[in-house]
């Protein structure tokens, strides 16, 4: 079976972790247009290279984000969403 | 299998005089109880062999023994001020001096085992109410969310080898390690503990598969010549 190396718990199956989607920004909740929006809520990048994924450790409840090979299916790290938010203030 | 859900009691008399009961209480209908901190009671004794049971492989339904959990980012720092002690990475157990577990399940969220010598007193003292505890710390209720199953003995490891993907035999899994995995399909938290010398897995999952859980666990102990076990083995001063 797949592993995946969970930040919290360390190596487990993956049949233990949940998808939960593409990290993505936001569009400014007071200034972007429609069409930003539309952009956001409708569409989804579809080409190679290196995904940032949200994934869910049903277990223990907890939410990490793996990036991960779009072609090889190669998981390439894995960290707590912290670092999301200090790459965001820096 | 020998306790089908067929042959158990529509009716079992103690239990309609407790305030609560376990998701399992039909299968311990006509089993002496010890009562617990909770109001309600836990298996006493299953029969004189328990004691040989439990040191080969032992199960047993403590979900009636008052536990709880507290989560936030001041959780760590209340915890510590009420006397506990905390381990200070995720997934380790620690005990504190009257057998209370404590289980670090992630840097803000801990949960509480109540001692099997003083039958969850402890914990019954500790605050229910959010307006009770700091603010973000925040009282969690897993006493009613989550089912709290044991399994004793010299042959848990080879046990959950048959249920859990996760190395849990001794020498990767040590005292205290704890691990939130799935077995046999169900989510789980499975801490290993020392249980009046005897080497235990406490497993707690949720509350609604807890009659599923148990009967899996009284299946994969079959092997091993174990089966359920009453709480008074487990107490030290019993030996």
């Amino acid at each position: 079976m797949k592993i995946m190396p969970c930040p919290l718990n360390g190596p487990r199956n993956i049949n233990e972790f949940v998808y939960g989607g593409e990290v993505s920004e936001l569009p400014d909740v007071a200034t972007a247009p429609d069409s930003d929006w539309a952009e956001h809520t409708f569409y989804a990048y579809n080409g190679t290279g290196i995904a940032r994924e949200w994934w869910y450790h049903v277990a223990s409840g907890y939410w990490f984000v793996a990036e991960r090979h779009r072609v090889t299916d190669e998981i390439i790290r894995t960290y707590d969403p912290a670092v999301l938010a200090e790459e965001k203030a820096q | 299998m020998k306790d089908s859900r067929a042959s158990l009691p529509l009716q079992v008399e103690w239990a309609d005089r407790e305030a609560a009961r376990s998701g399992n209480y039909r299968r311990q209908s006509g089993l002496s109880r010890r009562p617990t901190a909770s109001m309600a009671s836990v298996v006493g004794v299953v029969d004189h062999e328990d004691r040989q049971r439990a040191a080969r492989a032992g199960v047993i339904d403590l979900t009636m023994v008052p536990h709880t959990g507290y989560r936030g980012t001041a959780a760590a720092d209340w915890l510590a001020a009420q006397g506990y002690p905390l381990p200070l990475v995720p997934n380790q157990a620690s005990t504190s001096a009257n057998g209370d577990r404590i289980l670090r399940l992630s840097m803000r969220e801990f949960w509480l085992l109540g001692s099997l010598d003083d039958l969850g007193q402890t914990i019954t003292t500790l605050p229910t109410r959010m307006t009770d505890t700091p603010a973000n710390c925040y009282p969690l209720f897993c006493g009613d969310s989550h089912a709290w199953l044991l399994l004793t003995g010299e042959h848990i490891a080879d046990v959950m080898a048959k249920l859990c993907a996760v190395d849990l035999r001794e020498a990767q899994f040590p005292e205290g390690s704890i691990a939130q995995t799935s077995v046999a399909r169900v989510g789980a938290i499975v801490v290993r503990q020392q249980v009046n010398g005897l080497p235990a897995f406490a497993i707690l999952c949720d509350v609604n598969s807890s009659d599923y859980m148990w009967t899996v666990l009284v299946d994969a102990v079959q092997e091993f010549d174990g089966g359920p076990i009453g709480i008074d083995c487990l107490r030290s001063g019993n030996d």
